[in-house]
């Protein structure tokens, strides 16, 4: 059983959540509150929950994992965020946010279909985003229940029910509404989180000339600039998550979110700078975590995953609860915006894409049921899947980038952008996506130089649509809605 | 000037893919530079032709993308796998101009910028409610997608 402390701050932290995420649903009057909190809500909150979606457990466990295991290499990741959200804010926020002034936009298919008139656009990406989704959701199960289980002592699988259980129903009860405003109270745990963890790593190390003097003395390539890996992953990483951030349907809904038009200026500067602090965290745990091991204080580490409970095991229990609290808050806000995202496009995308609508008050009910189903079905395939989790884990940022990256960044700012277009990368970014998974997770090959295939993917979706596009016509200049035409222009 | 820059993106983008398969990485991240700084310029821009700030912004962030990675990329190569002569708070040099330089310098123009440039150019609240006028007249005259 773990320190008494942290147990007490981890159950305040889930009862805490739970409230919030059921309080929610008094801003729920609408199918459009329901599945995207239709202008909901203000600046602050969006802002910081958009930080709060992209942030997952990825960036307290995995990330210092590999920054103990190969250095900076994937610093390159996170650091590309001081420019992504930015980059999201410039190429699609206005535009997503006017078209939410036009019409009741509550996914991103809705937004897919009124600029390229097609069910079969929206058919495509409400799969493309269950099948994201599903993969997702699969691989957080074990994470998140191995997490629980260590924290409060109990079972593998009892954890499990308690932080889906949690997530399931206050997504259920009030659906965006309910993620985007926990999203708000987990980003200012993680915020939190990082900041105490930033100054007690450099307070234990001795400030950044003690951690890096230190281990560099062991292996200066863990101090440079590249770490272990190679250029073109490092690069390609930051090409890929600095501009796949728009591409991410947990961020990119939260544009038709915000109330009023003005609530878009500071958004780029507070997700930005948000997510900037708290990944001090994912460089300073690994790098700290490192410094224990290289200067005797801990024994090696049996696996780089350990590296953020090793260093928390060196700090006061206040500072690691909050911490782990902020882990729970990754797991769960980047969970909670996948299960919402899911529920829609399964409610209410498909069914538009089959030329079939349920009633808006039917809309809502049934979200919630698909809710319940599509987490129950996530968690049985993430507890059960075993390989088929790992191998569909892959797909992840950049299958998501590559999905919808070229209808909105192109789609929403060049008038020539044709249906056809959007197809042709739609079915490209799916079938490179699955051809790579094959390629690399069954037959066990890799591309050359350390290059991750889901940035080939991305790059070859993006030129599918400005090609095909240019040899096309469908939806594009004077077919286009005068609505949406008036968006483009502004 | 819209459909040159998406062309310009496409051209780019085909060039860094041409750079990853042959492992010219150093061309990749040149080229990355000028992509993203593309991207930032196209989404700054207003309707077909209005460059305004944007021009400016790609500018700067493309010096900054490519001053930073020429510098990584130099003291990477000069200290390869040894420790370097000379650090910054301990860190490698290279390392200092990723992080923090680099991370800090970058974020102004492309994030910053953003909520300084919003009122005057963005969305000026004259444009949000010449875009409201517009709207009424589409809702009023029925070619509106309609309202599902």
């Amino acid at each position: 059983m773990s320190d008494p402390i942290i147990v007490s701050i981890v159950i305040a932290y889930f009862i805490l959540t739970f409230a919030i995420g059921v309080y929610a649903v008094k801003r729920v009057k609408t199918a459009e509150h329901y599945f995207g909190a239709h202008k909901l809500f203000g600046p602050v909150v969006t802002s910081i929950a958009a930080f709060a979606a992209i942030m997952s457990g990825f960036g307290f466990v995995g990330g210092p994992g590999l920054v103990y295991s190969q250095g900076a290499t994937s610093l390159w990741i996170t650091l590309s965020q001081s420019v992504a959200f930015g980059l999201s804010w410039w190429i699609i926020g206005k535009r997503v946010r006017l078209i939410a002034e036009s019409r009741p936009i509550a996914t991103l298919p809705d937004i897919a279909d009124a600029r390229f008139k097609s069910n079969t656009v929206r058919g495509l990406l409400a799969i493309s985003l269950v099948l994201g989704v599903i993969a997702y959701l699969g691989t957080q199960v074990m994470a998140g229940g191995y997490v629980v289980s260590g924290l409060l002592g109990v079972s593998l699988e009892t954890g499990i029910i308690i932080i889906f259980g949690i997530t399931m129903l206050y997504t259920a009860v009030a659906g965006m509404a309910a993620s985007i405003l926990t999203d708000f109270f987990q980003g200012l745990i993680m915020l939190i989180a990082a900041i105490g963890v930033l100054v007690l790593a450099l307070v234990m190390t001795g400030g950044t000339e003690g951690l890096f003097t230190t281990i560099g003395q062991k292996d200066p390539v863990l101090i440079d600039p590249l770490g272990k890996g190679t250029w073109m992953l490092a690069l390609m990483w930051y090409f890929v998550f600095a501009i796949g951030n728009l591409g991410q349907p947990h961020l990119s809904t939260k544009f038709y979110a915000l109330r009023n038009y003005k609530d878009l200026k500071w958004g780029a500067v507070v997700s930005g700078g948000s997510y900037m602090i708290s990944s001090l965290l994912w460089i300073f745990v690994g790098y700290a975590a490192l410094w224990l091991v290289v200067s005797e204080r801990i024994p090696a580490l049996a696996k780089p995953d350990e590296a953020a409970t090793a260093f928390l095991a060196a700090t006061p229990s206040w500072l690691a609860a909050i911490v782990y609290a902020g882990l729970l808050a990754a797991i769960m806000s980047t969970s909670s915006g996948f299960i919402a995202i899911g529920s829609a496009a399964l409610v209410r995308d498909l069914p538009k894409a089959l030329g079939k609508e349920l009633e808006h008050v039917k809309q809502v009910w049934w979200g919630r049921v698909v809710t319940i189903v599509l987490t129950i079905f996530a968690l049985i395939f993430g507890y059960f899947g075993g390989y088929l989790v790992a191998l569909l884990g892959a797909l992840g940022w950049g299958y998501f980038a590559s999905a919808t990256l070229p209808l909105l960044a192109i789609g929403l700012n060049w008038k020539k952008a044709t249906r056809e277009g959007a197809i042709a990368s739609l079915l490209l970014a799916l079938t490179l996506n699955i051809v790579f998974l094959i390629y690399e997770k069954v037959l066990g090959f890799k591309l050359p130089y350390g290059i991750p295939s889901y940035g080939i993917s991305l790059i070859a979706a993006l030129i599918a649509m400005i090609i095909v596009s240019l040899f096309t016509k469908g939806a594009a200049e004077d077919e286009i809605d005068a609505d949406i035409k008036a968006a483009m222009k502004v | 000037m819209r459909d040159k820059l998406v062309l310009a993106i496409g051209v780019t983008l085909f060039l860094m893919l041409l750079a990853a398969m042959t492992n010219s990485w150093k061309a990749f991240g040149y080229l990355m530079a000028l992509n993203l700084s593309l991207w930032l310029v196209f989404g700054a821009m207003k309707g077909e032709d209005k460059i305004g700030p944007a021009i400016w912004l790609g500018f700067i962030a493309f010096i900054i993308w490519a001053g930073c990675l020429s510098v990584i990329f130099y003291y990477w190569g000069l200290f390869k796998g040894t420790l370097p002569s000379f650090t910054i708070g301990g860190m490698h040099p290279g390392f200092f101009v990723l992080f923090p330089l680099m991370w800090l310098l970058s974020f102004i123009p492309v994030t910053l910028c953003y909520a300084l440039l919003f009122d005057k150019w963005i969305l000026p609240e004259e444009s949000w409610n010449e875009y409201l006028e517009h709207l009424k007249k589409i809702r009023e005259s029925r070619e509106v997608g309609e309202y599902e």
